[in-house]
């Protein structure tokens, strides 16, 4: 069973059909003792990082999801939900997050490299490069996925992991290289939408599901 | 001025039921005159488009406009067919699907509006462009003005004006240029009112039509009383030249010339206002307006005259319902939308006041706005009526 | 970033509706077939406006956007008539990404911070239907049917303070009537919006979309009539259950040549390759893969 996890925010329904369509059971929700039993955990999410990080903390969810991470359990963390795995956002000036991946958040526009009459948010389909200092693709959830494939993005704030190794893959936007995916062991980010990017998203969820996006000791 | 102060040469009002009711499947009033209503409290109208309409055989009807337009079509190239047009999306489709569909040779006329709208003249400038001939009429300014106050006051609608050479007009130029065939585009009677003498009929012969449509009332009546009981007119103001175009040519002059009555494009092809705006957005370059018009939900219907408004306005005032009940019933029948979505419409516009051309209206009448509302308010019928907390309201809505 | 071509469906209870300056309520087909067939065919997005909504206080896209997001994993946009948080709230979980907003921003422009601080900038559209009058713009509500005074330079500009995410930005003047983008309204909104723009309205054959990304530097292009006109023909005569302006739909099933004068039909896919032959950065998918 694979938990989607219900911060409230935004639209699960899309994870939940496309988790469905890849042949996989999940149920959405924000109840500890399902979430620990999972085989397989989804946080996904949009909008503000300090409202994701209260719905963590007065659902009282930290707990469980530190639990299942230490375990080994495949985490997978789309958008809001990969930004939350980072030490912290920039967002309403400084916000902590789950720490589970070393590294922040920040807005695009707060980038050096950051060209200033680019749109922000990004929004649209954009490809997906790999990173040559950091994890195979092969072993990860962009497995069968081939280099220039576009996925779906939307979003404002971009990641900056601390390590080159966690970054999977990067992406082009203004001018400059960001990290369009993260991997620390068994825990797996995607800035993109997998469950809105057509036939390669729902490939990237069917590797998740079908246990490609394991690299840790479990 | 009281209804006491007013002549009597309005009388479809008279004839018209106290009691009012709403037709079960559309949402029109029984205070329409010519209307009829049936045991199931059905309107003539949807009796007509469900026991008729939607029976016809559209095939045969075509084959019977293309037997008409063949005895008509001229061999030689001149003009052969007379089609009043405004330059609005009904008569645009009627004028192109004559000449472009049916190879006939349209002179179209038009009676102008009061007061042309901007984007009414954008809209028959684009549709003389689209390929036709066009005979404008602008009556006498002066004597319009009056006639159009006189109706205002004594009829209860200012717009009966234009109506009068709306459609004279287009006989007095068939007559003059040996035209027989006349074709408007809608018969009102049978699409508004399923008036069962107008259902079935191609045209309405010379006669009949002439006979109906002044509301019983003559324009020399009119003039009559206006000069007797009016400040404003004069004798000397009205010259039989500069009345010409107000009253239908003689049944003599029209039988010389072979003119048999008032044909109707809707009588051969189905009428349909939503699909006559597409027809003409597509082929005569018509244009909606760029906001709704007063009084009803639409942006596509009459457009060019800025006196239009008041004339559903009055409509309302005088009966109890307005635009917007027309032309959701007509959608209805049509099946294009639902009697709910129809009488959350009526309930949001119908009576909707004029307010964006109100001024013009009271200088083309050149009256006070105080003057405008005694007519107004001598106008509301008791039945229809009533205050309640000093505004006026209408005792009955549809629901 | 790839250019983003988006089909828009204006729909009217269970029927895809197609008017001309957002009047008329033609049928032309049923919502899932229309969304499902352009995602396969390649579409980057998916927008679902509710024609009447604002007309009859109403908004009934939820089921619509339900059995959409079952099958289809694109973004799916949807607007007409929402009017709170708690609107957009239950469009989201029922599967929709994004909420386009326009009437009731003009009562309560509030809702665009609020729906940017709930869910997020990029889930805020705001839907500019725009006509030009006496040379300037001006914005419309209530389906195009209201003028509101605003001009549309303030209000984009009033939009992005706020915090929207996109502007869906609308020609009144030309939708529907297959004459091309009104190219200076999209370039004067892309130049001073420093948010994506979406150019809708006027499309009437491919070398109208290619304008308004060369000329107008639209971010996302949007259309209805090119891909409609040419799904109606193939679909043939299916409305969703028999009710409205079916009489064109009806006589057009089976006809050759184009349905409409001024309107070259083209699928995405064909619209998509030949963008890519003049050199647009677009997204092409094959027919069984990305």
């Amino acid at each position: 069973m694979i938990a989607i996890v219900d911060l409230g925010l935004g639209n699960l329904f899309s994870v939940d059909q496309a988790v469905h369509y890849s042949g996989g059971k999940s149920v959405i929700t924000d109840d500890c003792e399902v979430i620990r039993k999972a085989e397989r955990i989804i946080l996904p999410g949009v909008g503000s990082y300090r409202f994701g990080m209260c719905a963590i903390s007065n659902k009282g969810l930290y707990g469980c999801l530190k639990d299942s991470i230490d375990s080994g359990t495949p985490v997978l963390g789309i958008c809001l939900g990969m930004q939350l795995l980072m030490d912290s956002s920039e967002e309403h000036g400084y916000c902590r997050g789950l720490g589970i991946i070393p590294g922040r958040s920040i807005h695009f526009r707060n980038r050096v490299d950051f060209d200033s009459d680019c749109k922000v948010p990004h929004i649209g389909w954009n490809g997906l490069f790999k990173n040559v200092d950091g994890g195979q693709w092969h072993d990860s959830i962009l497995a069968d996925v081939n280099e220039g494939d576009s996925c779906y993005f939307a979003h404002s704030y971009c990641v900056v992991p601390d390590k080159q190794e966690h970054i999977l893959s990067l992406s082009r936007y203004g001018g400059c290289s960001y990290a369009s995916s993260v991997k620390h062991k068994n825990v797996t980010g995607c800035q993109f939408h997998p469950e809105k990017s057509g036939i390669i998203g729902l490939k990237i969820i069917d590797n998740f599901i079908s246990g490609n996006s394991k690299g840790a000791d479990k | 001025m009281t209804t006491s102060g007013r002549g009597k040469l309005e009388r479809q009002v008279p004839n018209l039921p106290d009691n009012i009711e709403f037709c079960n499947k559309c949402v029109m009033s029984n205070q329409r005159p010519r209307i009829l209503f049936d045991g199931d409290g059905i309107c003539s109208a949807c009796r007509n488009t469900l026991e008729y309409k939607n029976k016809i055989d559209w095939a045969s009807r075509e084959r019977e406009l293309k037997i008409l337009l063949d005895k008509h079509r001229s061999s030689d190239g001149s003009w052969d067919v007379i089609v009043p047009s405004s330059g609005g999306k009904d008569s645009s489709y009627v004028a192109h699907q004559l000449k472009y569909k049916y190879g006939m040779n349209p002179l179209t006329v038009t009676w102008a509006p009061l007061q042309y709208t901007d984007i009414g003249l954008e809209n028959f400038r684009s549709f003389c462009d689209a390929g036709f001939t066009n005979l404008l009429c602008t009556p006498n300014g002066k004597v319009h003005r009056k006639l159009a106050r006189l109706s205002f006051e004594e009829l209860g609608d200012a717009f009966h004006v234009f109506v009068l050479g709306q459609v004279s007009y287009a006989f007095h130029i068939a007559v003059k240029f040996g035209i027989p065939l006349v074709m408007f585009g809608e018969n009102g009677d049978a699409e508004y009112a399923g008036n069962p003498e107008a259902v079935d009929a191609p045209l309405i012969p010379s006669e009949r039509w002439r006979n109906i449509y002044f509301k019983g009332c003559s324009l020399e009546e009119m003039i009559e009383y206006g000069i007797e009981n009016k400040d404003y007119m004069n004798r000397e103001d009205f010259n039989s030249a500069d009345l010409k175009f107000y009253s239908p040519p003689s049944i003599e002059e029209m039988e010389r010339a072979g003119i048999l009555g008032k044909h109707f494009f809707g009588y051969y092809k189905r009428w349909s206002p939503q699909e006559s705006y597409y027809y003409a957005a597509e082929h005569a370059g018509f244009k909606a307006n760029s906001e709704r018009t007063e009084g009803t939900y639409t942006k596509y219907a009459s457009l060019d005259d800025k006196m239009d408004g008041m004339h559903y306005f009055m409509k309302c005032i005088k009966f109890g319902f307005g635009r917007t009940t027309d032309d959701a019933s007509h959608e209805v029948r049509e099946g294009h939308i639902s009697r709910e979505e129809a009488v959350a419409l009526v309930n949001r516009y119908d009576g909707e006041f004029p307010a964006k051309y109100f001024a013009d209206f009271l200088a083309y009448l050149d009256i006070s706005e105080d003057q405008f509302w005694d007519v107004v308010d001598s106008w509301r019928r008791s039945n229809v009526w009533h205050k309640v907390d000093g505004e006026w309201q209408l005792r009955k809505k549809v629901s | 970033m790839s250019i983003r071509i988006i089909p828009r469906l204006d729909v009217k209870g269970s029927n895809v509706v197609k008017g001309v300056h957002l009047e008329g309520l033609r049928v032309v087909g049923i919502p899932s077939e229309y969304a499902e067939t352009y995602y396969m065919d390649g579409a980057d997005e998916i927008l679902y406006m509710d024609s009447v909504a604002s007309l009859y206080g109403r908004n009934n896209l939820r089921e619509i956007v339900e059995r959409a997001a079952e099958k289809i994993f694109i973004p799916l946009t949807i607007g007409g008539g929402i009017r709170s948080v708690d609107d957009a709230r239950a469009l989201l979980r029922a599967g929709a990404d994004k909420v386009a907003i326009n009437t009731a921003l003009f009562t309560k422009p509030d809702l665009i911070n609020e729906i940017a601080d709930n869910f997020g900038s990029q889930c805020m559209v705001v839907s500019i239907d725009a006509v030009l009058i006496e040379g300037r713009y001006e914005c419309l509500t209530d389906g195009g049917r209201e003028r509101t005074g605003v001009e549309v330079d303030k209000w984009v500009e009033n939009a992005v303070e706020r915090g929207a995410g996109e502007i869906l930005l609308t020609s009144v003047d030309m939708e529907g009537t297959g004459k091309g983008y009104d190219i200076e309204l999209v370039r004067k909104v892309t130049k001073s919006a420093p948010i994506p723009v979406i150019a809708c309205g006027g499309a009437g054959c491919c070398g109208d979309v290619e304008d308004v990304i060369k000329e107008a530097n639209a971010d996302a292009v949007s259309a209805a009539s090119i891909f409609h006109y040419r799904l109606i023909k193939e679909m043939g005569a299916r409305s969703g259950n028999g009710e409205g302006n079916v009489d064109f739909m009806k006589r057009s099933s089976g006809i050759g040549g184009n349905l409409r004068k001024g309107i070259d039909p083209v699928s995405i896919s064909s619209l998509k390759q030949y963008l890519h032959s003049l050199g647009e950065d677009v997204r092409i998918t094959g027919s069984s893969k990305q």
